[in-house]
């Protein structure tokens, strides 16, 4: 049964998330000609509206003594208390497809609970992830697992949330991470969100909602009420951020992460791994939005520019002969003229630069972010 | 002139295409955010001006501001919603993430400002539009973040000597895009496109494509969404014809440089003769030479591919 933390009504408490049930059952509640108690959409705030009709409701069923003195603390006149009769005799009333109805304390959205073979899934669709690097992939799974606790809400990683290798990196356009540049390219970030939820919308319909809230967050927009959405996140990050040292970025709300995005340069990081595990020595230098990386190109000299992620995994590396000549100039204790060079030593030379990442991308555990 | 001239930041633009000068700050590098700095400013008459204003920082934010000079003796001020932090502002050129570039669209201009790097990277896009004789607004772009990219488009409006935030929109969570131009009708009447797409890259739901045009309604004195049937149409270019979300998903990921900017979506969403089962890629645009562009670009790099422009309007799929 649906209850509440505090009185509701004259002189109650009347915190948004017990305002928000009460005038949820009240909406759903017919009287005698069929109509709702509640004329109005709920909203989480007390007001006149709500006042009244939790008093046509108590006098309707006969829940409050003619004599104020003869009601029970809980139930006097316009007053609903924790586990009164007025609140018991208002869930008997709901539907069975509401039976289930709770919320988050603090917020305004009534909500359905989750079930526990839900979590359990959600949980071991996690658990089971190679994809996922295993100290993450715990915490994660505790996210799961502490939000279900908490609030009976399952969260669920979206179906491209997960690692995503070099190649499908270089598959999106609209971003501006490169193959490696991504957080999702080594098992340290995943999207996990609301896919399932089932809120109540003022008028009690119940909306299954996305992974990222969306239709939650149209309804709020149209009602002027952007915190309606906000208030999930922000429950979910209590849990993410405070109890399991999880990270957030700061303009997508779904992404979690193993690290602190302020400790992080994704170029110098995807840099260290090639170095670390490649023929090359790299580096990165951030300019105009985007990383431009540098490598020795095996020879030990220098290191020469040689275009972005995205060039250098699409095998248009910006390597030309005098690079590759200075290059083996300096290796080789031998003058070499760009006229040596040949076309299919630039082409070799870009496979190489590729060939690097290849191994980046097999070699995804050893990443190690760096700042 | 051409419907499809953009009023566009940008000098030269600018000065040919709506004969009022914008005037950009000289730059001798990066600007610190330590005191305040005029980014840019844009002239709306003889008396008023917008500018683009960088104030000094905070503790750790440094807000953005639009303001309006010359309406009345104090100057009138409205904060962007996304402030910045600490750090140089450096002149920005767009690409596909900025907002302010349709996903067909190869141009260079407007140029805007960024601040920080990464996920804490901003940058700051104002673009000077003629909505209606008499009323000027000043339509601001935003996009922030490095692996999620989000923006937000806001058109601040010059009331007589009043500054007003008159619309705002921002892209939804989870894998959004969005692009806001200004299409240039002429007679100091212009239309604001906004164009999103939603992709949820799931192989059973298809991606969206949605279209909305906003006009200066002069009888409200308000921005209205125009009607379907009304004004110029946004075309979009349609790509294949497949049987499955998956089969076109498939075809997007082997040839991400041609057809990475492109949504999946059902045939019918985009024009009603469309058959309901046929799954096509698509990406749309207000500017007719974009499109025809873009077919040419496309017919190299996807061969045997049927192509086909259909008129949008302003649809929902």
């Amino acid at each position: 049964m649906p209850d509440i933390t505090n009185p509701v009504g004259e002189g109650g408490a009347n915190q948004s998330h017990d305002v928000a049930i009460v005038q949820l059952m009240l909406r759903l509640a017919k009287n005698a000609k069929q109509q709702p108690y509640l004329s109005t959409p709920y909203t989480g705030v007390y007001d006149a509206a709500t006042k009244n009709a939790i008093i046509t409701f108590q006098t309707d069923k006969n829940l409050v003594p003619a004599t104020p003195q003869a009601a029970p603390l809980a139930d006097k006149k316009g007053y609903i208390g924790p586990g009164s009769a007025t609140l018991k005799s208002l869930a008997a009333m709901l539907p069975p497809t509401h039976k289930d109805v709770t919320i988050i304390p603090n917020t305004k959205t009534v909500y359905l609970a989750d079930n526990q073979l839900n979590m359990t899934m959600s949980q071991a669709k996690i658990v089971g992830d190679p994809l996922i690097e295993p100290h993450f992939r715990q915490k994660v799974a505790a996210l799961v697992q502490k939000m279900y606790q908490r609030h009976k809400v399952v969260l669920w990683l979206s179906s491209t949330g997960n690692r995503r290798t070099f190649a499908q990196q270089a598959g999106i356009t609209k971003t501006h991470s490169g193959p490696g540049e991504s957080n999702h390219n080594f098992g340290r970030a995943v999207d996990i969100g609301f896919r399932g939820l089932r809120w109540v919308d003022g008028d009690g319909n119940i909306i299954v909602d996305d992974d990222w809230l969306n239709r939650l967050d149209a309804a709020a927009a149209k009602a002027g009420e952007p915190a309606k959405v906000s208030a999930f996140w922000n429950n979910r990050d209590k849990v993410a951020l405070q109890d399991l040292a999880l990270h957030r970025l700061k303009f997508e709300r779904i992404h979690v992460q193993a690290f602190d995005q302020g400790h992080l340069s994704s170029g110098r990081s995807l840099a260290h791994l090639l170095t670390a595990v490649g023929a090359m020595k790299w580096d990165a230098h951030h300019v105009a939005k985007a990383w431009t990386y540098k490598a020795d190109l095996g020879l030990g000299h220098k290191l020469y520019d040689v275009g972005s992620a995205k060039d250098i995994w699409a095998g248009n590396a910006h390597v030309t002969k005098a690079m590759i000549a200075d290059a083996k100039s300096h290796s080789t204790k031998k003058a070499w003229k760009e006229a040596d060079i040949t076309a299919e030593d630039l082409s070799d030379a870009r496979t190489a630069l590729k060939t690097e990442f290849e191994k980046a991308d097999k070699n995804w555990q050893k990443w190690t972010p760096i700042k | 002139m051409s419907r499809n001239s953009r009023a566009r930041l940008g000098p030269i633009l600018f000065m040919v295409a709506l004969g009022v000068a914008v005037i950009t700050v000289p730059l001798a590098g990066p600007i610190a955010a330590t005191t305040e700095r005029r980014l840019e400013s844009f002239p709306v008459d003889a008396g008023r001006t917008f500018l683009l204003v960088l104030k000094s920082c905070g503790r750790s934010a440094c807000p953005l501001v639009v303001r309006l000079t010359g309406g009345s003796p104090s100057a009138q001020e409205l904060p962007l919603e996304w402030g910045v932090g600490r750090g140089p502002a450096a002149r920005t050129k767009p690409d596909i993430n900025s907002g302010v570039l349709g996903a067909l669209s190869a141009d260079t201009i407007p140029q805007g400002w960024t601040v920080g790097e990464e996920e804490n990277a901003v940058s700051t896009y104002a673009r000077l539009v003629r909505l209606a004789p008499g009323r000027a607004g000043l339509l601001v772009t935003q996009s922030g973040g490095f692996d999620h990219p989000k923006r937000r488009h806001e058109l601040f409006v010059a009331v007589g000597p009043r500054l007003r935030s008159e619309f705002a929109i921002q892209d939804l969570q989870g894998p959004s895009w969005s692009a806001m131009d200004a299409v240039d009708l002429g007679g100091d009447r212009s239309v604001l496109v906004h164009v999103s797409t939603f992709e949820p890259g799931a192989d059973d739901q298809p991606d969206t494509l949605e279209v909305s045009r906003h006009v200066w309604d002069a009888k409200s004195d308000k921005l209205r969404v125009m009607d379907a049937a009304e004004g110029p149409a946004v075309q979009a270019l349609t790509v294949g014809k497949f049987a499955t979300i998956a089969a076109a998903r498939q075809e997007k990921a082997a040839k991400p440089n041609c057809l990475g900017a492109f949504v999946v979506v059902p045939a019918s969403s985009l024009a009603a003769t469309g058959n309901p089962k046929d799954i096509v890629l698509a990406a749309a645009s207000d500017r007719h030479a974009e499109i025809e562009a873009a077919r040419a670009r496309v017919g190299k790099c996807a061969p045997g591919l049927p192509i086909a422009i259909v008129s949008m309007s302003q649809r929902k799929t």
